[in-house]
């Protein structure tokens, strides 16, 4: 693993995904652009990520349910008016990304398919059409359904990113919930829209190791 | 944030606010999960999604004083659970309780308690599909519906959820069942959740949650001042232990006789069944027992072939053949084991035995519904569905995760007997109790005092 120098602070600021163009820098909440690997330029500053109980943490690892080995590389929190969640941003060998929703203590393992984003109706929601609750998407033979519609906006990030994670930033979030426990994940903002395709999946199926540690709790054996 | 309270905060577990309304200081347990708090105070409900705190309805009464009070830990399926948060709710006339779970590696759960039966919930991100108007499929099995939908209302709440509570809250609600297991949904305009419920027996619950120094304890024996001045009553000191026990003895077995001949005696029956674990669910119908007097006790003795980690529903009816009135009956053989940090344990047996107080004159025929469950608990020695011994990875587990096959169908053997009469066992040792406390107590006070030559 690599390391940069925060050019806000000084503090050294760990690489855990090369790829990514963007890291917060974890003393000061710098969030930096790397170019070339070499030069780091601060582009602004993230809100510190208010406390909170997730197991997850930046380097926590474990094995994909293909068998790929991941390291969580970086985190994006979301609020909206009735709560918040979290987005583990996973790496894994050879660049390959993933990303685990975490909300009210259940996990999705959601992977980014572009390729959705011709269906009719996230193409309307590109184009400023509402995607109401109800509202059914067909993906390779299955039904989603959009259980959930929320207003969010972005309380801050930390590790390395795909994209800065501005105070301001604020997303339509469509969730879908599939009967066998699939999920379906379709952002928007202004620069546009994107969709996660994954599943619900429990803590202990992606055999995570340094999960971290929280004071006044034991690991349970399972996770151990 | 500075360093320091970030250090602080990462350090304690915990974010704590301030009840705005009555000052009281409340500490989040699931911070970050946890979106609103009733006080444990004052009961008001806080908003607690956002840094600043709101009120979102205010109280001031006492709150209710809980079972399980909030904070209390106790290990289930061989995770320990925080209690966080408690609802009171209603619904087609009955009102029942409802603590909320949680720990941070295992998400949530529910503890359901309704007049002593409990049940362990875990939210289903893996729906039943409604394949009929009363019949929802989930995980390949059926699911009746139980009951026409109820509508729940949420009476008193205390503690801290990840949604936003408030005392009025109204959902509709139904249950399905199959072989023991039951399914809940409850649904809104714009939500539906469901539910499994997984029986709990009340000394789990108990000994999971009881916190060590509360509630009843072991009898102790009487201080010694009370016992010292009792026996140096002027009785205590003559030689009459022999006389004591020959006429308590004598006393039990009259009460013995007389019960006995007050129970009646005759023909009963006695038959053996097969019950599937997670199948299907045996129903037999056996008789004539012809109950002579005006009232008599019926007694059924059940005992199953050996098992473990299985709970076997036994529901039993005595229908007269004319007035085709029924006594209904029910209970549940359980055995469990498995190993814990504390080493090897078991718990449950192998048989039941079940009585009809006062049947009235007339002619039945016993009819039994059993249904057999195993409980993948993942701690058992020998997983059928091959998931190994991971308990967050066994075959519908509370944890959910499931597996690709189902486990094969187990067969068990159950032999009954149906008893006309038999003896109020439980009265006859109370009986016998009374009377044998004396002379037992002067007994073992003399051992004690080494006066016994």
């Amino acid at each position: 693993m690599g390391e940069l120098l925060c050019p806000q602070c000084g503090a050294p600021v760990p690489v855990r995904s090369a790829a990514m163009p963007y890291a917060v820098c974890g003393h000061c909440q710098s969030v930096l652009r790397r170019t070339d690997g070499e030069t780091v330029t601060r582009i602004g500053e993230a809100a510190s990520l208010p406390f909170d109980v997730s197991p997850l943490e930046l380097g926590t690892r474990g094995t994909t349910p293909d068998g790929l080995s991941f390291v969580v590389a970086g985190r994006v929190r979301w609020g909206w008016g009735d709560g918040a969640w979290n987005e583990w941003l996973l790496s894994m060998p050879g660049g390959n990304l993933a990303w685990l929703g975490e909300a009210m203590g259940q996990f999705q393992w959601l992977a980014e398919r572009a390729d959705l984003l011709s269906h009719p109706l996230i193409a309307a929601f590109a184009q400023g059409q509402p995607l109401p609750l109800g509202s059914v998407i067909e993906v390779d033979g299955r039904s989603y359904k959009a259980t959930d519609v929320k207003h969010a906006t972005c309380l801050g990030g930390e590790g390395d990113l795909p994209f800065p994670t501005p105070r301001d930033w604020a997303i339509d979030s469509i969730d879908f919930r599939e009967s066998n426990g699939g999920a379906l994940s379709v952002q928007r903002d202004p620069q546009g829209v994107s969709a996660y395709l994954g599943h619900y999946i429990e803590l202990a199926a992606l055999k995570p190791r340094g999960l971290r540690m929280i004071e006044g709790w034991t690991l349970p054996e399972a996770l151990r | 944030m500075s360093e320091e309270a970030k250090a602080s905060r990462a350090k304690s577990g915990a974010r704590a606010i301030t009840c705005p309304s009555c000052g009281g200081t409340i500490g989040i347990k699931a911070a970050g999960y946890t979106v609103s708090v009733a006080c444990l105070y004052c009961g008001t409900v806080l908003d607690v999604a956002h840094e600043d705190v709101r009120v979102i309805a205010e109280y001031h009464q006492a709150v209710a004083r809980l079972d399980i009070p909030l904070g209390t830990r106790g290990t289930l399926f061989g995770v320990e659970w925080e209690v966080v948060g408690w609802l009171e709710r209603s619904g087609a006339g009955a009102t029942w309780q409802e603590y909320l779970l949680f720990n941070p590696y295992a998400g949530y759960r529910w503890l359901v308690g309704d007049e002593g039966a409990w049940h362990f919930g875990t939210m289903l991100t893996d729906t039943p599909v409604m394949v009929a108007d009363t019949l929802a499929q989930w995980r390949g099995r059926g699911f009746e519906l139980e009951d026409a939908p109820i509508q729940i209302v949420t009476r008193r709440v205390l503690g801290e959820f990840y949604w936003r509570v408030r005392s009025g809250d109204v959902v509709e609600a139904a249950s399905f069942a199959a072989s023991g297991q039951t399914l809940s949904c409850e649904w809104n305009d714009t939500e539906t959740q469901w539910t499994q419920l997984i029986p709990l027996a009340p000394r789990q619950v108990k000994a999971a949650f009881t916190p060590p120094g509360a509630g009843p304890q072991p009898q102790d024996a009487p201080s010694r001042g009370w016992f010292a001045r009792f026996w140096s009553l002027p009785f205590a000191d003559r030689d009459d232990l022999v006389p004591m026990f020959g006429i308590g003895v004598i006393g039990v077995l009259a009460s013995l006789i007389v019960m006995t001949a007050l129970a009646g005696n005759g023909g009963g029956i006695t038959a053996q069944t097969m019950v599937e674990v997670d199948g299907g669910t045996t129903h037999g119908q056996y008789g004539p027992l012809t109950i002579s007097r005006p009232s008599q006790m019926v007694t059924v003795g059940l005992a199953m072939q050996t098992f473990t980690n299985k709970w076997i529903d036994v529901d039993l009816a005595l229908v007269e053949r004319q007035s085709h009135q029924a006594i209904h009956a029910g209970t549940t053989i359980q055995h469990y084991s498995g190993s814990d940090s504390d080493g090897d344990w078991e718990e449950g047996s192998h048989g039941a035995t079940v009585e009809f107080a006062d049947v009235p004159r007339g002619t039945y025929d016993l009819t039994i519904q059993a249904q057999g469950h195993s409980w993948h608990s993942g701690t058992q020695a020998a997983d059928p569905a091959g998931s190994g011994s991971d308990p967050l990875a066994a075959a519908e587990s509370p944890w959910g995760v499931k597996t690709a096959e189902a486990p094969p169908v187990t067969v068990l053997a159950m032999g009954f007997s149906a008893e006309k009469g038999g003896v109020d066992w439980a009265l006859f040792w109370t009986v016998a109790g009374l009377i044998l406390v004396l002379p037992i107590g002067v007994f073992l006070y003399r051992l004690s005092q080494g006066r016994l030559s």
